[in-house]
């Protein structure tokens, strides 16, 4: 089973800035089940003690993820924000990034899904693939560009 | 055996894809070594049984042993300088 679903990607997301944004998110996954009434805590606190804020080119990619044990149904959630959202640097104490798109991981611990968020990383870092993910209107025209360069499909069957 | 260690706030995620990128790596190069990863909040007992330690997030204290910069590998941008970075240290000891 693929992590990405079409009706967990969301484009031109309204929030005023993090906390609006992750109170909304975590106020969504919490209600369709996905997660349980501890992440909205869980996921404020590790963003502000570590944050995961990613400084890639051409656009910072922000990857907020809770601790494993608050999640039921594992994940991985779309946004590209109406603005960008300022995240913390990753490794960081204080550098900020503007998140053109952010990614919420919602997993847990499990060795199959290294390659898939390892490919998920690399494609932030390719200028091409992050251009083609920027044109894309739609949830299903951003599903096209994940499975084209995560290879989602491949994933599921090791 | 020389040690590893990658640690992220909860030890999934971004932890567990710089230890399994790191340990390909170094088998490319044939180095010898195991890499985990560990959460955060256990740091203190695995730091004591570890040759190098890679973090992914911003260090709060010192430590005894290396530290490298974990960002560079879940990235790849600098990642080759940690990378040499990292098999002098498990070479030299």
């Amino acid at each position: 089973m693929s992590l990405f679903h079409e009706n967990l990607i969301f484009l031109d997301f309204q929030a005023s800035d993090q906390f609006d944004f992750l109170n909304q998110m975590a106020g969504f996954l919490i209600k369709e089940n996905y997660v349980l009434p501890s992440y909205l805590e869980a996921i404020l606190e590790r963003e502000r003690k570590y944050p995961t804020g990613l400084p890639s080119e051409p656009f910072p990619v922000a990857i907020p993820h809770g601790d494993p044990e608050h999640v039921i149904e594992p994940c991985i959630v779309v946004v590209r924000p109406h603005a960008p959202i300022p995240f913390g640097e990753m490794g960081t104490a204080d550098s900020t990034i503007l998140a053109r798109y952010i990614f919420m991981l919602v997993v847990k611990r499990a060795e199959n899904q290294i390659a898939l968020l390892q490919n998920m990383i690399d494609m932030f870092m390719r200028e091409e693939a992050m251009l083609k993910l920027d044109k894309a209107d739609t949830a299903s025209e951003i599903m096209a560009v994940l499975k084209e360069y995560i290879n989602i499909e491949k994933e599921e069957t090791e | 055996m020389k040690r590893v260690i990658v640690a992220c706030g909860s030890g999934v995620a971004t932890s567990q894809m710089v230890a399994s990128k790191v340990g390909r790596l170094l088998k490319e190069r044939r180095v010898n070594a195991i890499v985990d990863a560990v959460d955060i909040k256990s740091i203190d007992t695995h730091i004591k049984q570890c040759d190098a330690y890679i973090a992914i997030t911003a260090p709060t204290k010192q430590f005894n042993v290396p530290v490298l910069n974990g960002i560079a590998f879940l990235t790849g941008m600098n990642m080759d300088k940690e990378l040499d970075k990292l098999i002098e240290i498990l070479k030299a000891k």
